[in-house]
């Protein structure tokens, strides 16, 4: 083959390959990638904070703030577990993304989700580190 | 190509879920975005089974959803709801009888229904009794009701 149609080809196949990959690379985030930006944010909305703890993420999770549900009222006490919606009954995939490995992959969703939930909880938005504090619960939970 | 043909495959897709035909108890496949939005705390419901009056009140609501903040932004409330909007039912027994547009309100859904949902289960989930509802098919064969449970 000639050194030219080589590149051709390959320049060809990877460009098909970047094009088929788009729809994935748009949701490649990791949970540790929103740990990231949840500590720049708890540092820019109060410079001394240290740093996320798993113990007060699962005192948060497990805490009705006052109103009538919980985290744990849909996800129950395990996030490793299957959840089960308070109102409905329908089933709820695990939160951790120990369990659940597409869990915290997609921005669009965790903002969803979190916003919902928040409200549902404890009626206002959750600050930055009260969501890297519970994310660190979820990572730290193995079975 | 195989982009064009996933594109052609969708299409399709979309195109039989507007003409499918209601008299079958199957409402299915529904897209992919309705049942992401709208699926994730109840199963995806049949547009076909309210009206448009009451799919607007749905969708206008959806920020106090019966007690649940079920919102979603702004572009995906549109496409949701012009995808209930061309598949709504026009018919009298279809329509919202009360200020929620509670499907299970309609007369339709109470005299199929009964009033009250068997006890411990909730009108809600239809899964509970139609097994597949996940994928819209509501059909006779799929149905399992509770033991001596009867419309009330």
């Amino acid at each position: 083959m000639h050194p030219h149609n080589i590149i051709k080809a390959v320049l060809g196949s990877s460009v098909a390959l970047l094009i088929a990959a788009a729809p994935l690379l748009a949701h490649a985030e990791t949970p540790q990638n929103f740990l990231d930006s949840f500590a720049q944010e708890a540092k820019a909305q109060n410079p001394a904070f240290k740093g996320f703890s798993a113990k007060t993420g699962e005192a948060f999770y497990k805490n009705k703030h006052g109103g009538d549900w919980s985290c744990s009222s849909c996800h129950t006490d395990n996030p490793m577990a299957e959840g089960k919606h308070a109102v409905t009954g329908k089933v709820i995939q695990p939160l951790s993304p120990n369990a659940n490995p597409v869990r915290f992959t997609d921005s669009a969703k965790v903002n969803k989700w979190f916003k919902r939930n928040c409200n549902d909880v404890l009626k206002r938005e959750c600050t930055p580190e009260e969501k890297g504090n519970l994310l660190t619960y979820l990572l730290s939970v193995k079975s | 190509m195989k982009i064009s043909t996933q594109l052609f495959v969708a299409t399709l897709l979309v195109g039989l879920s507007v003409t499918a035909a209601a008299g079958d108890h199957n409402y299915g496949p529904y897209p992919s975005y309705y049942t992401e939005e709208c699926g994730s705390c109840h199963v995806p419901y049949p547009p076909q089974r309210m009206t448009q009056a009451g799919w607007e009140t749905q969708i206008n609501g959806l920020k106090n959803h019966y007690g649940t903040d079920a919102s979603v932004d702004v572009p995906a409330s549109r496409t949701i709801l012009s995808y209930l909007v061309n598949n709504a039912g026009w018919k009298d027994k279809l329509a919202p009888t009360d200020p929620t547009a509670r499907m299970t309100k309609t007369a339709w859904f109470v005299k199929e229904h009964g009033a009250s949902a068997p006890k411990g289960k909730s009108f809600s989930e239809c899964t509970q009794c139609h097994t597949k509802a996940a994928v819209g098919d509501y059909s006779e064969q799929t149905l399992k009701v509770p033991a001596g449970w009867r419309l009330r």
